[in-house]
């Protein structure tokens, strides 16, 4: 193979094995000593630094997450209107790995007909394990993944979250992760508003904005209606 | 005359030194170890079952939790399977960045299975927080790029999740900078130090000939004096363009694994040099346009056939198996895991040894449970 030449093998040097009693003691100590004395001195804040005081005094200090990072999932809604970005399509449902995400679908009370909007969204977050593909796999950008992390708690029934707990306005997202959100921010808002015409009265409103926002008619158009 | 007697002795499953949940029965005669039986299976979560019933992109989580501590390497590997049965190419880019985190992962599993093993000979804490300190660095570039630190999912069919952030090259850099004088100061702390020789030298022999019968693979095997690294002889993804040296031991103990290991990471180090000084000129995105979508990953329906893929993950040879039937799950998968296997002369190697040796030999083969189990 053409590989051959790209590196040699060389047998690792095991330095002198018998040694008088204690050099070796002394030079491993001085190591020692030198990042004893620099935890008093030193902060290590930077990644070249090797020595110093590396931790924070957690909780009064945090350090800054990474904009990627991925805790759970949560539901965007719109400012707005309070109108939720999530149209129960199940994409997420079906590609979770540890199937912990279930929802149903909301139906028009007038006709019967499925409309893009959810009724009920549950997320059982004490089994879910953050891998995130349920954000990925979302064509509305209704589901993404909170930066939250302490969420432990005595109560474990509390850990299956529903709708009213999931669902956090856009503009929480988009302080989160700015970059992320405006990627897909003109697409996500675009479908929104398709998807807005087909959902009468409160059907597709955030629990949380019932009230605060202006409510569809009671009934979809009916031209709209049909496509459903 | 003194009548002795054999003695069964059960280490584990609940013992701080068998790095999880794993048991020994060994039979002792007075401090001697003269039979050693590890039983395993405590930490057993279907993973290879979950998987044929789980859709090909559903399974990328999973093989994080296989060995957490090299989740990246794990991805990898399952990534290659994937790929090469459903004939996926990589752009160059993409397979840079793969190998970036893949080098990034041995150095951080080096750093710390050596401050664990430190641990096991009775240097409480000391080296592993040496070790630990620059894993964290690491873990923190992990974040940066794949939103997670340990459990990263940041591998996909064709590429990786998203390209570097801005910010991860400058502080990639700054780690660069630092980790010499950590592989340096690592080494003067422990390398002759008389504890660590006296509790390491000739402990744990395992010839040559013995590591091949057991497919012993990754650092166990070469610190037993055979030069096998499938970073070489695979030469998968782009390892035959870079310049790296493969380290041997000469005489396979548990101060050969030790060196071969810390030898390792300066050979890591110099991968890292060569990826970051290419990776401005790499060309092809992060992900082969014609899987960019997850539309494209979730339905992915490869042809019937099979596939084996394997990656040198910092343990040894990690391979996954993939039978599919042209459904969009697999119809068999399989892990062929190093932590498992390198676990199986455990005996051999104790055979002769007193009980605190026995512990400090299953430090040196640097196992994860979850992976052992699976």
């Amino acid at each position: 193979m053409s590989t051959e030449n790209r590196g040699k093998t060389y047998t690792v040097e095991r330095g002198a094995t018998k040694l008088r009693a204690g050099q070796g003691l002394g030079t491993g100590l001085g190591v020692v000593i030198k990042h004893f004395a620099d935890a008093f001195t030193k902060k290590l804040d930077s990644p070249e630094k090797t020595s110093g005081v590396f931790t924070v005094q957690y909780p009064e200090e945090r350090l800054p997450l990474a904009e990627a990072y991925r805790n759970f999932p949560i539901l965007l809604y719109d400012d707005a209107s309070g109108q939720e970005l999530c149209t129960s399509c199940f994409q997420c449902q079906r590609i979770c790995p540890p199937q912990v995400i279930h929802m149903a679908q909301a139906k028009d009370p007038a006709t019967g007909k499925a409309i893009p909007a959810v009724s009920a969204f549950v997320i059982e977050y004490d089994a879910c394990m953050s891998c995130g593909l349920c954000a990925e796999v979302c064509p509305f950008d209704a589901i993404k993944m909170d930066q939250e992390f302490e969420l432990s708690t005595d109560y474990h029934s509390g850990l299956t979250v529903d709708k009213t707990d999931l669902n956090r306005p856009i503009s929480f997202y988009e302080k989160l992760a700015p970059t992320f959100w405006g990627e897909v921010k003109d697409g996500a808002l675009k479908k929104l508003q398709a998807n807005i015409k087909r959902r009468p009265g409160e059907l597709g409103i955030a629990p949380q904005m019932l009230g605060k926002v202006p409510t569809n008619p009671e009934t979809a158009p009916l031209e709209l209606r049909t496509t459903t | 005359m003194l009548k002795t007697q054999e003695l069964q002795l059960n280490i584990g499953p609940q013992h701080p030194s068998t790095h999880g949940v794993f048991r020994l029965i060994a039979t002792i005669d007075g401090e001697t170890v003269i039979d050693l039986k590890p039983v395993f299976g405590y930490l057993h979560r279907n993973h290879e079952q979950i998987a044929e019933v789980s859709t090909y992109i559903q399974i990328m989580p999973f093989t994080d939790r296989l060995d957490y501590f090299n989740s990246m390497a794990n991805n990898f590997g399952y990534a290659l399977a994937v790929e090469k049965l459903a004939g996926i190419e990589v752009p160059q880019r993409a397979n840079y960045i793969r190998v970036l985190m893949a080098e990034l992962t041995r150095i951080l599993n080096h750093a710390a299975a050596i401050g664990f093993m430190l641990n096991d000979m009775g240097a409480w804490q000391t080296p592993l927080a040496f070790g630990m300190r620059e894993r964290e660095k690491i873990l923190d570039l992990f974040e940066m790029a794949s939103g997670a630190r340990m459990m990263c999912n940041y591998f996909r069919f064709g590429g990786i999740w998203r390209d570097l952030p801005p910010e991860f090259l400058p502080q990639l850099q700054g780690l660069m900078q630092g980790l010499p004088t950590f592989f340096d100061e690592f080494e003067r702390l422990l390398k002759q130090n008389e504890i660590l020789l006296g509790r390491s030298v000739d402990v744990g022999i395992l010839p040559k000939e013995v590591a091949a019968s057991y497919s012993v693979t990754g650092p166990m095997l070469r610190a037993s004096g055979i030069a096998y690294d499938l970073r070489r002889a695979d030469g998968y993804s782009v390892y035959p363009e870079l310049d790296f040296d493969i380290p041997v031991g000469a005489v396979g103990d548990v101060y050969d694994r030790f060196l071969v290991r810390l030898a390792e990471m300066r050979e890591s180090y110099r991968i890292l040099q060569q990826v970051i000084e290419r990776l401005p000129e790499t060309t092809g995105g992060h992900i082969n346009p014609a899987m960019a979508s997850m539309n494209k990953q979730k339905s992915l329906r490869p042809p019937p056939g099979d596939a084996y893929g394997r990656v040198e993950s910092p343990k040894g040879e990690l391979g996954f198996y993939l039978v599919s039937d042209g459904s969009d799950t697999p119809y068999r998968y399989k892990v062929r895991a190093p932590s498992f296997i390198n676990l199986t002369p455990l005996g051999d190697m104790c055979r002769g040894h007193t009980v605190a040796d026995v512990v400090v030999i299953l430090g040196s083969i640097d196992i994860v449970m979850g992976e052992v189990d699976r």
